[in-house]
């Protein structure tokens, strides 16, 4: 487990450090810059340019950069003039983080239950109507979901405002149903079709004939098994739904995390776009690092190495 | 005493320019409503306007008036700043605001302005001469990195060298003389320099708090002092600034509203939204797609602005490069559909590069005076587009290249772009190839000339014609085209180096001519701002640079 543990935690700087270098060169080698407007002078862009660090040779600006980043200083922004990219996160993750640790609480509780339900009535109405939903949640996307939600309860009926981001909890519930809803259906469907695999195995028929009862088999025997899948898809679920709800963000107006991303590349903000991606490199790598502990909890026959 | 009388004159005259524009939008748009906004009812106490929620744009980089550069952040500092002169809030036309007189040197070059004696921070400390002389340093010394610094300094004695960094920033034109004595050196006779004056980026702030707080002392409603007719009561980065009188304002008297809030949205489709559930009364864009909806609830307003959407050409490109082909490629347009079907009557027809509301030595408008370049009969234009694509040696488009047109990545543009090409296939014979770009990546495209045709649009910084025409200097900036007529320059350097207005507003006329006669760009549109506002919000205005104004607004 020690081992384990250091050997993914030199795996992660390694990571980091090519995230960073990638990144930072990519993103010099796309035209336009932070001060190019269609009114800048030349003269205005080379003070602005002079003023930020962005004259000098780029091998330059990226040993500055690295050297700033090992300090934990992550820089200013420049399109948001008077905020240091390390303030931006720590004001707007929170919001982000939120809403996406209620998504995904979310859509494994409700997935689970109407997997299980359509498990246990197979082939019954109810087993088809939980199929046909499921169906459509996965293949709607998120943006019309969330636009169609808007236009019906803040448009037509008024019941949430549109613009009153997370103001209050009933502001939660659009959002989260948007951001949920792909991820929800996928795991009731998961869920069904591995309970169906292992309800016809020898095990549970040796179960029932001993007279384990139906909650104790569903519970101790079926949904042991069914959660090993489950393992492998939330963890990259999670950390798509915290760090990637960028357009559900921008259609519920909310002001979080993903939002930024989309808008500092549009603006070439180059601190915040190697502050985000580091940023969001780091939790998907914390993210992964907890699913790999939590197979071992769910099946102690799987060895971390 | 003379100043005072011109700049009465120039008020009265901008008002007309204004309401003149607004006559143009009636004619393209007979369904919309136009006016500068609707008659005010029972003029309503002050304080006693109730709280006006407003929407202009997402969070803005900033509110500092010297490094602000855009129109949204322009919004907010009008309400929370003052300058010398300000925006009369009814109709937006330019009157003396903490200056209560000025006197002008007989070379027209030096301005002192004698401060009012009871104009006062919101903290209750006195706005001084000093806080201006600093401000305009800041704006621009090298080290603040203004935006604007280039482009508000150049009118001031060695502001284009402190820019450059060749003269130390003290050395700059201005000086307080004492506590309510400003003095101003121009870098040459400016006759429309309160136009220049009245821009939101030269308007005071504190030197103790921007020191004590750096950039970012805005951020902070309880660092956030300012000098203008509202203060600020608290700031969300993405949600929203309220802002309330300011009673230390000399004329809180006037100020209608109990509180505005000025709204981050993400954009105008939210925004609207958002306007349909009366959680914003006014809302600048109006989306497109919603005009008709909102006309039918007499919601949509639309007000002029100063500037214009043209086609630039890479001049030194052929077959760019011969004014015969650019004469066809502009006169094929069909300027009319463009206007009312594309853009659905958000802007107007163009007949030359500067648009209608700016304002000549008469107070008459310059486009008027000057008359059209470009006719309003198509059909006429369409033949007089062959004979010129003849003539160039390509009749019928026989042996012409294919065009590659060049256009930032947008829905509404990329129409544009398709019917233009259209156009040139159906009248000239001329097949064209769309390329579109990103934003950041279009502007860097366009300013080293990587382009044969591309989209591009100018607003204008001051109601004076040569804020439009300086983009075609030789060697200028923003002449992504890179025209260059010896003639253009002479005509635009004897506007600027004259203090009489009608000598400057000749050489102006004689320089647009210049360029419209070499078919220098293809102006195709002028730019109007639509507005959505709740019916029940009254006394609101524009400005025609595109600032609404809502000190005088209630419900």
């Amino acid at each position: 487990m020690i081992s384990f543990t250091i050997k993914r935690f030199f795996g992660a700087v390694l990571t980091l450090f090519i995230v960073c270098t990638l990144t930072f060169f990519l993103m010099n080698i796309v035209p336009g810059g932070p001060f190019l407007s269609e009114k800048t002078s030349q003269q205005t862009l080379d003070r602005m340019n002079e003023k930020y660090g962005l004259d000098l040779p780029i091998h330059e600006q990226y040993i500055n950069y690295m050297n700033r980043l090992l300090h934990g200083d992550l820089g200013i922004s420049y399109k948001r003039q008077g905020f240091t990219v390390n303030e931006i996160i720590a004001e707007k993750f929170p919001v982000s983080a939120k809403l996406g640790i209620i998504a995904v609480i979310w859509s494994i509780f409700s997935g689970v239950i109407l997997g299980t339900a359509a498990a246990m009535n197979r082939n019954k109405l109810l087993d088809r109507a939980i199929m046909f939903i499921s169906t459509i949640g996965i293949s709607v996307p998120g943006f019309i979901l969330g636009t169609l939600l808007i236009y019906l309860f803040a448009e037509m009926l008024g019941w949430v405002s549109a613009t009153d981001a997370l103001g209050s909890p009933k502001q939660y519930i659009l959002p989260v149903i948007t951001l949920s809803m792909q991820s929800m259906s996928y795991i009731a469907r998961l869920i069904r079709s591995t309970i169906l695999d292992v309800i016809d195995s020898d095990f549970i028929k040796t179960a029932k004939a001993k007279g384990v009862s139906r909650i104790r088999i569903i519970y101790k025997h079926i949904m042991r098994n069914a959660l090993i899948p489950l393992v492998t898809y939330v963890g990259p679920m999670t950390a798509f739904i915290i760090t990637g709800g960028f357009y559900v963000e921008r259609i519920f107006n909310i002001p979080g995390l993903g939002d930024y991303f989309v808008r500092s590349v549009e603006t070439r903000d180059y601190p915040l776009i190697m502050g985000l991606t580091i940023f969001l490199a780091l939790l998907v790598i914390v993210v992964n690092f907890i699913v790999d502990i939590l197979y071992r909890v769910v099946d102690p026959r799987i060895k971390l190495q | 005493m003379k100043k005072r009388i011109l700049a009465l004159t120039l008020a009265c005259f901008c008002l007309i320019a204004v309401l003149a524009g607004c006559g143009s939008g009636e004619t393209s748009d007979p369904g919309g409503e136009t006016g500068t906004s609707p008659t005010a009812g029972a003029p309503p106490v002050a304080g006693g306007g109730g709280d006006i929620k407003g929407y202009f744009a997402s969070s803005p980089e900033t509110v500092d008036p010297q490094l602000n550069s855009s129109v949204d952040g322009a919004t907010y500092i009008v309400h929370l700043f003052q300058g010398l002169y300000r925006f009369d809030w009814t109709d937006g036309s330019v009157e003396l605001g903490d200056a209560e007189s000025v006197d002008i040197s007989a070379d027209g070059l030096t301005w002192t302005f004698t401060l009012r004696s009871d104009i006062k921070w919101s903290d209750g400390e006195p706005v001084t001469a000093y806080d201006y002389e600093y401000s305009w340093k800041r704006l621009v010394d090298p080290a603040s990195g203004a935006p604007y610094a280039e482009d508000c300094g150049l009118f001031i004695l060695n502001g284009e060298e402190v820019t450059l960094g060749d003269v130390p920033v003290d050395e700059l034109g201005v000086k307080a003389l004492d506590e309510r004595t400003f003095e101003v050196k121009l870098s040459g006779p400016c006759a429309f320099f309160e136009q220049v004056a009245v821009f939101p980026t030269f308007y005071p702030v504190r030197k103790d708090i921007v020191e004590a707080n750096g950039d970012g002392w805005w951020t902070n409603a309880a660092t956030f002092v300012s000098n203008g007719p509202f203060k600020a009561e608290s700031f969300q980065m993405d949600d929203k600034l309220v802002v309330v009188p300011n009673d230390n304002y000399y004329d809180v008297g006037r100020v209608v509203p109990t509180s505005i809030s000025f709204v981050f949205l993400a954009d105008e489709d939210i925004a609207y939204t958002a306007f349909r559930s009366g959680e914003i009364d006014i809302g600048a864009p109006a989306p497109a797609s919603e005009i008709p909806s909102l006309e039918r609830d007499g919601a949509f307003h639309l007000i002029a602005e100063l500037g214009t959407y043209y086609l630039s050409y890479n001049t030194e490109v052929a077959p760019y490069d011969n004014p015969l082909v650019r004469k066809a490629l502009s006169l094929a347009i069909d300027r009319e559909y463009l206007a009312d079907s594309v853009f659905e009557s958000t802007m107007l027809v163009a007949t030359s590069i500067v648009g209608e509301g700016f304002i000549d030595e008469n107070g008459n408008d310059f486009r008027t005076a000057g008359g059209d370049y470009i006719s309003r009969d198509y059909e006429a234009n369409k033949i007089a587009a062959q004979e010129a694509l003849a003539e160039a040696g390509f009749p019928g488009g026989e042996g012409f290249p294919v065009i590659e047109y060049m256009y930032n990545t947008s829905a509404r543009h990329e129409a544009a772009a398709e019917a233009i090409a259209r156009d040139w296939e159906d009248v000239l014979g001329i097949r064209t190839v769309l390329v579109n770009q990103e934003w950041g990546v279009f502007l860097e495209t366009r300013r080293v000339g990587g382009f044969e045709v591309a989209r591009n649009g100018w607003i204008s910084d001051w109601n004076d014609p040569s804020s439009m025409l300086t983009i075609f200097r030789s060697g200028g900036g923003n002449n992504d085209g890179n025209y260059s007529n010896p003639l253009f320059d002479q005509y635009f350097n004897e506007s600027a180096s004259s203090s009489d207005q009608a000598v400057r507003m000749r050489a102006l006329h004689n320089a647009e001519k210049v360029l419209m006669e070499d078919w220098g760009c293809a102006p195709l549109m002028y730019y109007i701002q639509s507005f959505m506002a709740s019916p029940d919000l009254q006394g609101w205005s524009a400005v025609p640079l595109g600032y609404t104004l809502l000190h005088l607004a209630h419900k």
